[in-house]
Formats: C-alpha cells, structure tokens, sequence
C-alpha cells in the first residue's frame, strides 16, 4: 500500500535528479537543485520555516508537558475540564482556528478591546500577517496532539515504581528524573519528531495568519506551484522538505533501535 | 468495571462496520438514479462566484437545457491550489486512458499542467463547437489562448467607510465638524489620485496578496497596467505565446518579463508600502481583507463588486460605507476563462454549459449579479440592462492575458513584498 | 469518577504534611492551568460562537451584536447538502479508523517485539508516505489510482486517507508496546499465565491509552482531511471538508460560523466518548500493578 504513495515520491525524486538532453537521452543532474537555490527566497524561506519549526516545537513541548503531567497525577475533578479543553482545538478545522485567531488576536479584535476596556492600554500589537501569528496558530492546532501522547506516555509509568522510589526515600526532583523520565522518553521523542514534521509542512495556518514573506514551505511550495505555474520548483521544494523531514525522522527511528541496544535486548 | 474495555471497542466496530456499509450502499445507489446526465463543474473562484453559480446559473442552465443536472463542487479557496489537482487527475486520466469523471472547469489556464496543452488535453474553442463564442468581443479574446471560454469580466472596487475618513479629516482640521459627506477631493478617483490618497493616510488603506484572490490581483494588475501607460496591447496572449512559448518560463524569462514590463508597477507599490495598513502586511485571501474594513481596522480596501454589494445589503460593512470605481481604467484583471477537457466525462454537457455561458441569459446574470462585465457586446444585451447599467457601460474593459498573472505572482513575491525589519 | 483511581494523592496523603503542601500546590497548579487553557483555546471559539448567532456585524469595540439572529443557521444548512456530506465523512472515517486498526495494530507490536533485517527502513518508509508533499506528485497518484480504477469511489478515497494515517497508527503504539516493562510480563509468564492472557491483562492494559489515543488522532484526522479526499473522490464522493469548504471560506463570516458551531457538538459527544477510554487506560494501568 505503502506504494501508492512511496512509488510516485520516487519518481519525483528522480525527476529532479535528472534532466532530458537535447538528443533525448536522460542524464543525472543537480540543475534543478542549483537554480531552485538561485531563487532568491528559497533559502530565506527555508531558514525561516527551520526557525518557526524549532520554535513552535519547543513552546508546544514546554505548554503541554505540564498539563499533560498534571492530567496524569492529579485526582483532582479539574483535570476532566483541562482535558477537555487540551482536545478541542483537534475538532476544529484550520481555516477556523485562523480567523477566529484573526478576530480574538488581530487588531480590533476582542483581546485588544477587552485590556483597553479593562486598562485603558492601546500599546496591543496585532501579531496577525507576521511570523508571531503562524507560531500562535500552529501551537493552538499543536495542542491535543502533544497533550494525548504525552499523557498515555505518563500513563505508561507503574505507580507502583513511583511508590517505591518515595518508599525507599527519594524527593520529588529524583522521582521524575530517576523513575519518570526515562520511562517517557520514547513518548518525548515521538511527540517532538510528530510536531516537527506536522508544523514543518503546516500549509493552511502559515497561508492565512502569516505575512507576504518569508513564507514556509508548505505554503511556498503551493504558491510556486499554483500562483506561479513552476513545477520543477516546487517539485524540488518538496523533496528537499521531504529530506529534512526524513533526517529528523531518522534520528527518531535511530534512537528508538539504540535505546532497545542498550538494554541488551 | 473491567468489562467495559471489551464493550467499548466492540461496539465501535460494530458501529463502523454498520455506517460504513450504509455509506457504500449510498455511494452506489446514487449512479445512475437520474435520467438527465450530470456535468461536473469545478470552481475554484471566490465564493461569490459559487453562489452565483448555485443560486443563478444552475437553475437558469438547468431549465434550458432539462437532459443536463450540473453537479457543482468547490475546489478550495485560491491560493490554495483550487482546481489544481483536479486539473492534475485530468492529464493523469489522459496519459492512462481513464475517463477523468470531470468535465468542466469554470476558470483554467490551459498552459498548466506543464505539458498537457501540447498533448492535447484541453479543447480547441471554435464556433463549431461553441457557437456563441463568435458574440465575445475583439477585447475578450485577445485574452484567450483559444483553448479557453473567456465569460466574465469580473470586477473589483474600492471600499470606503466614509464616517470613519470624515471622522479623520475632522480631526486633522481638514473639514468642519458636522461635515456629512466627504468632500471629492478627499476620494480617489483615478490611480494616481489612488496612490496620493494611500499616501496622504497612512495606514488607511491595502490590498491583499495577488495569488489569494483576484481583489489582490486585479489591483496589482491596474499597477502593471499603469505602469504601461495603459497600454493593453502588450498583455495578450498572442504576444506572450510568441516570446515566450506554452512550457514553463525559466528564470531568464521571468527575469525579462519583470524588468520590461513590471519594474514600473513594483516600484509605484514600494512607494505606498510604508504607507499601508501594519507597514504591508498583505492579508491573505478576500474575507481577510474585508475584516479590515468590517471591524473598523482601516478606512479603504479592494473588494469584488458583488461581495461588496451583498455585504452592504445585509448590514456586515460599516454603516456608511461607499464604493468607487477608478474613473481613468476600471480595476479589472482580465476576463475569467473556463476550459473543457478533451476526455470530458460529458462532452456534449460542457460544450452545452460553455455556449449558455456566452447567452444573453447568463450574460446579463454576469452584469446584474456578480456585477462584472461581459464578455459580449453590449448591443447584443437587452436594452433595459443597457440603461440600468448605463453609468458603467464601458468599451475601455482593460484587457490583460491570463498567461501574465504567473510572472506578475512571481515578480510581486520577489519585488514587494519581502519583510521589512519589524 | 476520580475517587476510584488510586493514585499518587492517595500514597501522598499516607505522607502527612507534606502530603497538604502537595494537594494545594496540585489545585493551585490545576486552576492557573484551567485559565490559562481556558483564555488561549476557549477564547477564539466563543468569538466564533457569537459570530454564529450574530444578525449584520459587530460595532467596533463591542464584543457582541447589538442584535442576535438565528438566521444563518437556516441560511447555512438550505445552502449545501452538510447532513449528507456528514454521513460520508463519519463512514469513511470510521472505516479508514477500522482498517488502519486492524493493519496498524499488530504491526506495531511486530515492530516493537521482534527484530528483523529493514525493520529501521519499513519505520521510516511510513514517514515518506506522510512527509512527502503532495503538491507535487498529484498526476503520478492520479495515475495509479486510475488504473486501480479507485478514482471518484469510496475505497479510492478510504485508501489515500488510509495511506495518511499509517504515520500516527504506527510510531506512536510501536512506542508504547517497546514502553512495556518486560519483567512484568515475565513475571506473569513464569507463573503460569498463558501468553494470550498475559497480552490482554498486562501488556493492553499499560499501552491502552496509546492506542486510544492514536484511534482517536486517526479518526479526527481523517474526518478533516481535504486534499486526499478532494483529489481521490470529486465528484461523486463528497466529504464534509469538501462540501463546506466553500462556507468556511465565505466572504458571510457567519455561515463559516454556524458551520463550525454545529461542528462542535458531534466532536463533543465523541470527546466524552473518548474521555472515557482514556481514563479507562489510566485505571487500566493502575490495575496493572
């Protein structure tokens, strides 16, 4: 099955590998890669989704790493409200979210009109159309994602293990990184690769809440593709996505085997 | 306690397997329960021009013709890639010899896919196949490739909350307290008045990017008209064809088109950059642009006719929010041109839709509705949509080839509209 | 519900004082959590809701219509066939979630348990299908789907979307079958439990809320789906995104409105379904002791 998709990647790869020479004979060649390179946005472009990603992965990770710890300890009824609202942004289509985004954050919106009603303040810049607004959009569509694995990570954790640790005298700071922390890891590990690869290749968020340029690959791609009519762009675009996508994964699959070696599994 | 595990996923699947069967069973009656043979139509324009499709056109086409039922589907928001995919499937349904279950597309530019022009994919437009294409007007089709049916002229405007600039020109002592209306020369009526308005209030006033939709790309297309003393001749196909081919432009090309063609118009919009609303952050997309306008962000933005006439009517724009069209060269980026793919489901059905789109019927719809302009002569019009319309009856519709729109994409990214240092 | 969990508090509480500082550190963190959630992803959506049943507009700086209006609701559901267009999704979605299940599932579990030559290759074969743009491969995808004969049918789309999900069906419960602690299931296994028995109350229980995770993920992710479904099934097969993509985008703000609104209220309900399963994994886990 995995054909259906891996088949025609190949063969987009391939293309822009080679070129057809004037006597119809094909040969390899990395033209396609140094003229897209020649264009003068790629690598802006490029370096601006690579920064956004790193961003965005990491405030995703520090926002819901402790709602998802909270979720999975506390007896508390709060966390049936916390869970509810960590979910809900999966319900809501990308389109929505950016212009109710747009409409709670932009200017005028009810963000800026509720602290001049409240405060009298009219300093609130409108993060809409700038790099700000991509990363608050893809954090909001990023939320359930990371929260879900990361609690049925925890979740994994025995409390009997826990219960010991403090049995035998351990505080709280040995607790997590002796007992909980390295049960997690893979779950860590696979909710930073997922978000990587989810907000590197974001298109409908970049597209609306963020600015003319620099713009990210997903929606670079696209506007080569369809605004401008350059196939051969795009379709190297996309296989240089796919290989920074495939080294990130990489690693990820990588420390998963190691991890097993280790153990001498 | 325990027992609910197994329940729970056992329900679902049995739900699953249920819904699932319901929805194949669905999926199969539905072939072939109607007489009259459908013709799938795929829009991928602003949502105006759906509605209109599906409020106006289907009905009226549907009454003409009874053997046909237009199935419409919209293919996603431009700058999104539309019809682009579905163009794809087309040219893969050709090379496999598939039928591409697809038969119209309303607006298409035959040189894309890369390729599928020569292997004759889209259908030759003629009188013999379309007879009403011999009404189109000399201005029409200069525009077309002739593997395209050029329909509608479509509109865009400017929009301005009049109360909203009064309020500025009192402030600024510019007017009296109490002044009602704005004085004239206060209101752009020309393009370059436009860019000494943009000018004169900072701020105030902006466009949205030019691939996201045609409110964008019609004003960028009026700059590069503009630019070009107004001259319409060298933006038509023919001259496009001859330079520059049907395959994809290279680099040189695009380099060539920009420095002889457009280096005027990108150096008029750096000029209102600094002046534009948040220092040119161009919205994205039509409704992101008229939120400007709607909640009170800025005083004057591009806006289609049609969506901006509906708007009004139904109390979404501000209160006392006028409209104006620029009086030298209306803001108009061209005509919309639909394409027919040779290996059409229903052939017979698109050429039948293609040729009721040039009739007098839909060409009026095209004026009364969507407030563009026709494709045909307006001799060829009732007469009393000639008087109704007669203050924007105009034989100076700017021409401006379709095949140009990429480069113009390619040069305004590139040109304008990289970041400034915030 | 949250009585019968036994859980960190309870062992705290055995602690005495400090156990007290734990609990209002706990309810302290809970609530400032609960606002902080509650601004950033609530507030958006009651903008939207108020945009749902607003009449004409909202005047600058109002944060509600002056007028309320139920009109849209009726304007949205009489413009396109949403009902119809909902049945397919859930169909399809639920068949896609079935299928990838039954693919997905004890592949994962191969993955984690056993070795085999390829195994690191097969894992990031999963990350092509997904991480490959699509942009640029539409024609060679239509070109197979057509000589499957699977364009514009529901196994055509039900196999694009299917091919989406594989990434989330298979790395994450891969990490949760590798995340089981093999003494425990030895330990059973020694005492005379029978493997099948051992799987099903030892290692299910502790990897449950991975995988009701992952079913939850897939199922959401393929009911939202538009580029597959658009590419695969127009046009005799129409998903939910693909029929009301053209009210979300309209230029009437309130018709994407009451689109999403109405939304909501099947999410919800499959939310409390799905806060059940995974609670059920966290007591699940808890049994496993």
């Amino acid at each position: 099955m995995a054909l259906l998709i891996v088949y025609p990647a190949a063969l987009s790869v391939f293309d822009t590998l080679t070129a057809t020479s004037a006597d119809g004979s094909t040969r390899f060649t990395l033209e396609s890669y140094v003229t897209f390179f020649q264009l003068p946005d790629a690598l802006p472009n490029l370096w601006f989704t690579l920064r956004i990603t790193v961003v965005t992965v990491t405030i995703l990770f520090a926002l819901c790493f402790p709602i998802a710890y909270y979720l999975r300890f506390s007896t508390s009824q709060l966390s049936v409200p916390v869970r509810f609202l960590a979910l809900f942004p999966m319900f809501v289509p990308g389109i929505v979210t950016a212009f109710a985004l747009i409409r709670f954050l932009g200017d005028n919106g009810w963000i800026e009109n509720i602290l001049f009603s409240l405060t009298g303040w009219e300093g609130w810049v409108s993060p809409i159309a700038k790099p700000q607004g991509i990363v608050i959009g893809l954090v909001w569509e990023g939320v359930p994602v990371t929260v879900l694995v990361l609690t049925a990570g925890l979740s994994q954790v025995p409390n009997h293990l826990i219960e010991s640790a403090r049995d035998v005298g351990a505080n709280g700071r040995q607790v997590f990184f002796r007992i909980i922390f390295p049960q997690i890891r893979r779950s860590v590990m696979i909710v930073l690769t997922l978000n990587f690869l989810g907000v590197f290749g974001a298109f409908t968020i970049p597209l609306l809440l963020g600015g003319a340029s620099p713009q990210m690959y997903g929606h670079y791609m696209a506007n080569r593709l369809y605004g401008i009519g350059q196939y051969t762009h795009a379709q190297t675009a996309a296989v240089i996505m796919f290989l920074i996508s495939a080294a990130v994964g990489t690693l990820y699959v990588r420390s998963v085997v190691n991890q097993r070696m280790e153990k001498g599994e | 306690m325990r027992r609910i595990y197994f329940a729970l996923p056992l329900l679902s699947v049995v739900l699953m397997i249920a819904v699932s069967g319901a929805v194949f069973a669905r999926g199969a009656s539905e072939a072939g329960s109607d007489e009259r043979t459908v013709v799938d139509v795929m829009i991928a324009s602003d949502t105006n021009i759906f509605d209109w499709y599906a409020d106006h056109l289907k009905p009226l086409f549907e009454a003409a013709n009874p053997e046909y039922e237009l199935n419409l589907v919209h293919t996603g928001a431009e700058g999104a890639g539309g019809n682009g995919p579905i163009a794809d499937r087309a040219y893969a349904a050709l090379q496999t010899g598939n039928d591409p279950i697809v038969s119209y597309f309303e607006t298409w530019n035959p040189l894309e896919p890369i390729g599928a022009l020569d292997d004759g994919l889209w259908l030759e437009i003629n009188e013999d196949n379309v007879p009403n294409i011999s009404n189109a007007i000399d201005a029409v089709l200069a525009g077309s490739t002739g593997f395209d049916v050029p329909y509608r002229g479509s509109q865009v405007i400017l929009a301005y909350n009049a109360d909203r600039l009064l309020e500025i020109l009192v402030e600024r002592g510019e007017v009296a307290a109490g002044t009602t209306e704005v004085p004239e020369e206060f209101v752009p009526s020309t393009f370059p008045e436009l860019m000494e308005w943009v000018q004169e209030f900072p701020g105030e006033f902006t466009y949205p990017r030019p691939d996201t939709t045609g409110a964008g790309r019609n004003f960028v297309t009026r700059a590069i008209l503009q630019a070009n003393d107004l001259n319409q001749d060298v933006f038509t196909v023919e001259a496009y064809a001859q330079r520059f081919g049907t395959g994809e432009l290279s680099r040189e090309d695009i380099d060539a088109i920009n420095d002889e063609f457009y280096a005027g118009a990108w150096e008029m919009l750096n000029e209102i950059e600094p002046y534009l609303y948040d220092d040119g952050a161009y919205p994205s997309g039509a409704a992101a642009v008229t939120r400007l306008l709607t909640d009170e962000v800025i005083t004057m933005i591009t806006i289609w006719s049609d969506q901006a006439l509906q708007a009004k009517s139904l109390g979404l724009l501000p209160p006392n929010t006028r409209f104006i069209q620029l009086a030298d060269l209306p803001m108009v980026g061209g005509y919309a041109s639909s394409a027919i793919p040779t290996n059409a489901t229903n052939l017979e059905g698109a050429l039948a839709l293609a040729n009721f789109l040039l009739s007098s019927d839909a060409q009026e719809s095209v004026v009364r509705v969507i407030g563009g302009f026709p494709a045909v002569s307006w001799d060829t019009l009732p007469a009393e949509l000639q008087e109704d319309f007669n203050d924007v009856i105009t034989d100076d519709v700017p021409s401006f080839g379709g095949v140009w729109i990429g480069a113009a994409i390619e040069g305004w990214y590139t040109n304008v509209a990289p970041e400034i240092e915030r | 519900m949250a009585a019968q969990a036994p859980s960190l508090w309870t062992t705290f509480r055995r602690n005495t004082i400090r156990s007290f500082a734990a609990m209002l550190r706990q309810r302290w963190f809970g609530i400032s959590m609960l606002l902080l959630l509650a601004a950033f992803i609530l507030g958006p959506m009651l903008n939207v809701l108020v945009w749902a049943f607003t009449d004409a507009r909202i005047q600058p700086p109002r944060l509600v219509p002056e007028q309320w209006s139920l009109k849209w609701w009726g304007e949205t559901f009489t413009r396109l066939d949403v009902a119809g267009g909902f049945m397919t999704s859930v169909g399809i979605s639920l068949t896609v979630t079935l299928v990838a299940a039954l693919i997905c599932l004890p592949a994962s579990y191969a993955f984690a348990r056993m070795k085999f030559r390829g195994r690191t290759p097969f894992l990031l074969s999963f990350l092509m299908v997904n991480a490959f743009p699509r942009f640029g491969i539409y024609i060679t995808i239509a070109v197979v789907f057509f000589r499957l004969g699977l364009v514009g049918t529901v196994p055509g789309v039900v196999l694009i979307q299917l091919v989406n999900t594989l990434l989330f069906m298979i790395w994450i419960p891969t990490a949760a079958f590798q995340g089981v602690d093999r003494s425990l299931e030895e330990a059973a296994l020694d005492a005379g439990a029978s493997p099948l028995r051992v799987f099903v109350q030892i290692t299910l229980p502790m990897v449950l809320p991975a995988l009701s995770a992952s079913l939850l993920l897939t199922f959401v992710g393929t009911f939202y789906e538009t580029q597959g479904a658009l590419l695969i099934g127009i046009p005799n097969v129409k998903t939910l995104p693909v029929v009301i993509i053209t009210l979300i985008n309209h230029h009437i703000r309130q018709l994407g409105a009451v689109l999403s609104v109405a939304l909501w209220v099947p999410s919800l309900v499959l939310l409390i379904f799905a806060q059940r399963v995974l609670r059920g994994g966290t007591l699940a886990a808890g049994f496993g002791l």
